[in-house]
């Protein structure tokens, strides 16, 4: 392996001092762990499983408009919709009707847009699990409208539902997320590369009590140009700073101190295994922002081995979903995006051979309302997210479609849907599969119990 | 530890250093001027007869009783409050400003700065495109080279700075459908600027009827209800205004920390028949000179730069119930709707606590105690004069307030902000007199380097939210440190390797036109005196808070590099300092 950062210190040397610091590290920070080790090749040991499996989540900031992303194609249901949703609705020709394995209550189809990902549903790639959203307990409108204890707090408000989806632990202040408190559970010890990788900056998903997702760039893990030890002319430079580094009482200096290690030690563990990835065959969209970052994914799930890494957790992200105006013009365009960034990295999934291994799933703040306010729409509540990979029953509409009509059960007013599946169902189906037992589902989903999980299951 | 000595000493100093500062101050009436490589004088251990030792100062209390002091033992103390000063309420402290402060002193420094004019971003981008040729057109590097032109050059940096500070709560951001209006965004950024030290009741009238916010947050074109289409009005501007531009979610005391009721839950601020009742209010605006026939035909009325005006048959006339069950009757003018709306939003009990602690946040600390916020917040509602809302009162409390003078002394180990990567890079290039061949900052993607760039957050909620608090012991201590949001290994990383390029291999002209230069020739003819070296870098850049591990550490590095190039071996000082960690926490 290549070294590529830092200096160049004999492994034994690291070894030594990384055991000895082992005993007294409170977090994934690796409080002790030196600067200039750059040859750290540790993950995060999860060695409870001999198979490997990775979560991709793909986050929709602002609020994706899912209700419109599947489309009643009967003549009386797409009255329905075409009256509520008026210049948003698709026009029933365009719509690229669905099969789903199961029978529904009235057939629907995906928007043109989406051409990509109706073919991985179509090949049983793909399935999506509807009306689902932040929940307290299952919920009924009449319980809505008479107990607002009973709504999740600040319904409606982007980073509170972001956090929500993100931590299921709505009832505190949450500093931590569902796959952060899942990688501390099945890893061993906090020191070295995390579980979780993040393609899109720090998010609460992958913040555990302890831990913070190690984050990169789509172009991969950068390098240090003036603390970069393996040059000779840096070793006093980078000598000076690692003493400047051990005298740092102040605890914002820790937490930053803490982020230049985590960024030495892991970037030569990443950027040496990510020398060994092959380069795909598959063509990725074009300026798709979405797309580079599952592309770096794929190559960071293809060297899982030489990462040392049986579980991984990713997240991605693509903003532009509050559509509170111009949605007609903006939503296809978003969902085309999204649903050619699927479509290529399940094809790179695929050539891997990692398609039972890897399985991708959305979230987003919230669906949105149904009606409009001219030129687009509100924030909503509940609304679909898509699963993908060779893991999952694809082909399938998973929970209840709702209904499209005004005032209906299914809304609490302007179309802003209640949704029937929770975050913590959605989210503990796909923590099951990756490997939890039942006992730490409920410990990483507080309020899971509340629900019913014997009918969901994706996979 | 300096400072320990300064009140406990009526001796004269022992040791005498030699730092090329330059500064002209005034102590007593009595006017001194250095105008050559002046004496800045301190206290090295003195052992002392009157009990000031220096590393022993609370052995004895120290001795208040000044005697005509020495001016230069004063001096050092001084320059370093200037740069303490000069790092909460300036781009970044320079030799020219330090001097400034300490010439002026703490609170005539900041109402100077507040009688400045303007640096106008849109003045700079009119004067650049005169020298444009036919096929040159304005891009997205001028308006940042704007944004660094006034943030490096501009004489009203506490100015600058506190639009800076807005520019992160009023939040409008090019990641949007205007993306290429840059002239627009820059007037947006002029405007906060404008109001800076205005009232914030004047200031959220000018953002809400601001274009580019009506753009962004959708309140320009935003119709009445019509049952016909099914439409509604729209709820972007309403609910954002409330939740990050003014009161919050949840009610807040005076000082800051939550509000509980009986069962111990926070109390909302309101609730979804609020965010509709100010939806109605805001119909009707469109884009400055539209019509009624013209509402439609944006491209004919589009103007980014004046204020969106009324068209009274768009805009909803119901009654509409606001904050606080204020019922604002029917049949009124969009104007007067919105006027009383947004007095109901500005009389709400949240807005001091929320925009004063953002503001103490953005200058000086993450973690102002809750007698700081209450301290700033009682000037935000009322200022001495009776007015409520008064920025410049409110601004000048923060850096007034005893915290922000000895927060760093009294709570060594919390108090302070990481600094904005952003700023570190305007630190760097005002300490060391940054210049370009061209006489332009033509470094038109910083976001690349600092995942930050002059509004152009990835959306409202800004690059990082007032709450975030990274996982480990600054949780645990129940702590908040907004910047990390954005300090990812990734981030970390580029942010250095900006250092490398400017501090280490941009300190010699290589003959770019473009290149901004960072000039060392103060520090390299201090090269062969490490410790006026070190004494003056740690004025400059840590405002006197450098340890003396650090000092050592430093200092023999130094000394390990005689054989090097002087400039090199400023620049390897320089590098080291601006990304250690004990630089990077602002104190």
């Amino acid at each position: 392996m290549k070294h590529n950062t830092l200096v160049n210190l004999p492994r034994r040397s690291f070894l030594q001092k990384s055991l000895a610091s082992i005993a007294g590290i409170t977090s994934a920070s690796g409080v002790g762990l030196n600067f200039s080790l750059a040859n750290a090749a540790l993950a995060n040991s999860t060695t409870r499983f001999d198979d490997y499996k990775a979560l991709v989540c793909v986050f929709l900031y602002g609020g994706n408009d899912s209700l419109n992303m599947l489309v009643p194609t009967d003549d009386y249901e797409y009255q329905i919709y075409q009256q509520v949703r008026q210049g948003l609705a698709y026009s029933q020709e365009s719509l690229l009707p669905i099969n789903p394995n199961s029978p529904q209550p009235y057939a629907v189809g995906m928007p043109a847009a989406m051409s990509a990902a109706h073919s991985l549903f179509q090949q049983s790639k793909l399935a999506v699990v509807t009306n689902t959203g932040p929940l307290m307990q299952p919920l009924t409108k009449a319980q809505a409208i008479q107990d607002r204890a009973l709504l999740p707090p600040q319904l409606f408000s982007h980073n509170d539902q972001q956090n929500h989806w993100q931590s299921a632990k709505p009832q505190n202040p949450a500093f931590s997320g569902w796959a952060g408190r899942m990688a501390e559970l099945i890893t061993d010890t906090q020191v070295g590369l995390p579980v979780n990788l993040s393609i899109d900056g720090i998010n609460l998903l992958q913040t555990g009590a302890n831990s913070s997702p190690f984050s990169l760039n789509s172009g991969g893990p950068e390098q240090f140009a003036g603390l970069d030890g393996t040059k000779d002319w840096n070793s006093q430079r980078v000598a000076a700073f690692q003493k400047l580094l051990n005298n740092t009482p102040h605890l914002l200096e820790q937490g930053f101190k803490n982020v230049l290690l985590s960024a030495a030690t892991n970037n030569a563990l990443i950027s040496a295994a990510l020398e060994q990835a092959v380069a795909t065959q598959i063509q990725y969209p074009a300026n798709n922002s979405l797309a580079e970052q599952l592309k770096m994914v794929a190559n960071l799930a293809s060297v899982h081995e030489q990462l040392g890494q049986q579980r991984q957790i990713f997240y991605v992200g693509l903003g532009g979903w509050d559509t509170h105006d111009n949605q007609a013009t903006s939503h296809p365009r978003l969902l085309q995006s999204l649903s050619e960034a699927l479509s290529a990295f399940q094809a790179n999934i695929d050539e891997l051979g990692l398609s039972e291994q890897v399985t991708t799933f959305t979230m987003s703040d919230f669906g949105r309302t149904l009606t409009s306010n001219g030129d687009g729409t509100d924030h909503g509540w509940g609304g679909h997210q898509l699963i993908m990979g060779g893991a999952i029953n694809g082909r399938e509409l998973y929970g209840t479609m709702p209904s499209l009509e005004l005032g209906s059960d299914d809304d609490l007013g302007d179309g802003r849907i209640i949704p029937t599946l929770s975050v913590d169902q959605y989210a503990a189906s796909l923590s099951r599969w990756f490997g939890l037992s039942e006992t730490e589902l409920n410990a990483v989903f507080p309020n899971l119990s509340r629900f019913d999980m014997s009918n969901l299951d994706f996979f | 530890m300096l400072s320990d000595n300064f009140l406990g000493s009526r001796v004269g100093p022992e040791k005498q250093y030699e730092v090329s500062l330059y500064f002209e101050y005034q102590l007593g009436g009595e006017s001194t001027m250095y105008r050559h490589t002046i004496v800045i004088v301190f206290l090295m251990l003195v052992a002392s007869s009157c009990g000031g030792g220096a590393n022993n100062s609370s052995s004895e209390p120290p001795d208040l009783v000044i005697e005509a002091p020495t001016p230069t033992v004063d001096l050092d103390a001084r320059m370093k409050d200037a740069a303490r000063l000069l790092n909460q309420a300036s781009f970044g402290p320079s030799e020219e400003s330090i001097e400034k402060v300490v010439e002026l002193g703490r609170e005539q420094w900041i109402d100077w700065q507040m009688e400045l004019p303007l640096s106008s971003q849109v003045d700079y981008l009119t004067e650049l495109q005169s020298t444009f040729s036919t096929e040159d057109e304005l891009s997205r590097m001028h308006r940042i080279e704007a944004w660094w032109q006034n943030t490096l050059r501009g004489e009203d940096q506490l100015r600058q700075r506190v639009a800076f500070a807005l520019s992160e709560i009023f939040v409008i951001s090019e990641n949007s459908n205007f993306f290429e209006e840059y002239v627009g965004i820059a007037n947006y950024y002029d405007l906060l600027a404008k109001h800076a030290f205005g009232n914030y009741r004047e200031l959220l009238e000018e953002v809400t009827l601001s274009p580019m916010m009506g753009m962004y947050l959708s309140m320009l074109g935003n119709e009445k209800p019509n049952s016909e289409r099914n439409i509604r009005p729209d709820e972007n501007y309403a609910r954002e205004v409330m939740q990050l531009f003014s009161i919050g979610l949840v009610e807040l005391n005076l000082d800051g920390t939550v509000k509980v009721d009986e069962a111990g839950s926070h109390i909302s601020t309101y609730d979804q028949s609020t965010i509709e009742g100010f939806a109605h209010v805001f119909t009707g605006w469109n884009f400055n000179g539209t019509t009624e026939q013209t509402w439609w035909h944006w491209w004919d009325n589009y103007d980014a730069l004046n204020p969106m005006q009324a068209v009274q048959a768009r805009h909803d006339i119901g009654t509409k119930t606001l904050l606080n069950d204020v019922i604002l009757p029917a049949n009124q003018s969009a104007e007067l709707d919105l006027t009383q709306a947004l007095d109901n939003i500005f009389m709400h009990d949240n807005v001091a606590p929320f925009i004063s602690k953002q503001l103490i946040q953005r200058l000086v600390t993450s973690n102002p105690s809750a007698e700081y916020v209450a301290r700033v917040s009682a000037i935000f509602n009322d200022n001495g004069i009776g007015q409520r809302g008064d920025l410049g009162a409110v601004v000048k409390g923060i850096l007034m307030d005893d915290e922000a003078q000895n927060g760093h002394v009294k709570h060594p180990n919390v108090f302070g902000k990481l600094r904005e990567p952003i700023l570190k890079a305007t630190h760097l290039w005002r300490a060391f007199r940054a210049y370009s061949p061209s006489d332009r900052f033509q470094q038109g993607y910083p976001d690349y380097f600092f995942k930050q760039a002059p509004l152009a957050a990835p959306s409202v909620f800004n690059f990082f939210s007032p709450s975030f608090s990274p996982p480990g012991v600054i949780t645990e201590q129940g702590l908040v440190a907004p910047e990390f949001q954005i300090t990812t290994e990734n981030y970390a990383i580029r942010t250095s390797n900006f250092f490398a390029y400017s501090a280490l291999w941009s300190h010699l002209p290589n003959g770019d036109s473009e290149q901004v230069i960072v000039d060392f020739s103060e520090e390299v003819a201090l090269v062969n005196e490490t410790d006026d070296l070190l004494e003056r870098l740690n004025i400059l850049l840590m405002a006197g808070g450098m340890t003396a591990e650090m000092r050592e550490i430093l200092s023999e590095m130094h000394n390990e590099t005689v054989n090097a190039q002087p400039a090199e071996r400023v620049a390897d000082l320089v590098f080291l300092i601006m990304n250690s960690p004990q630089y990077s926490v602002q104190k």
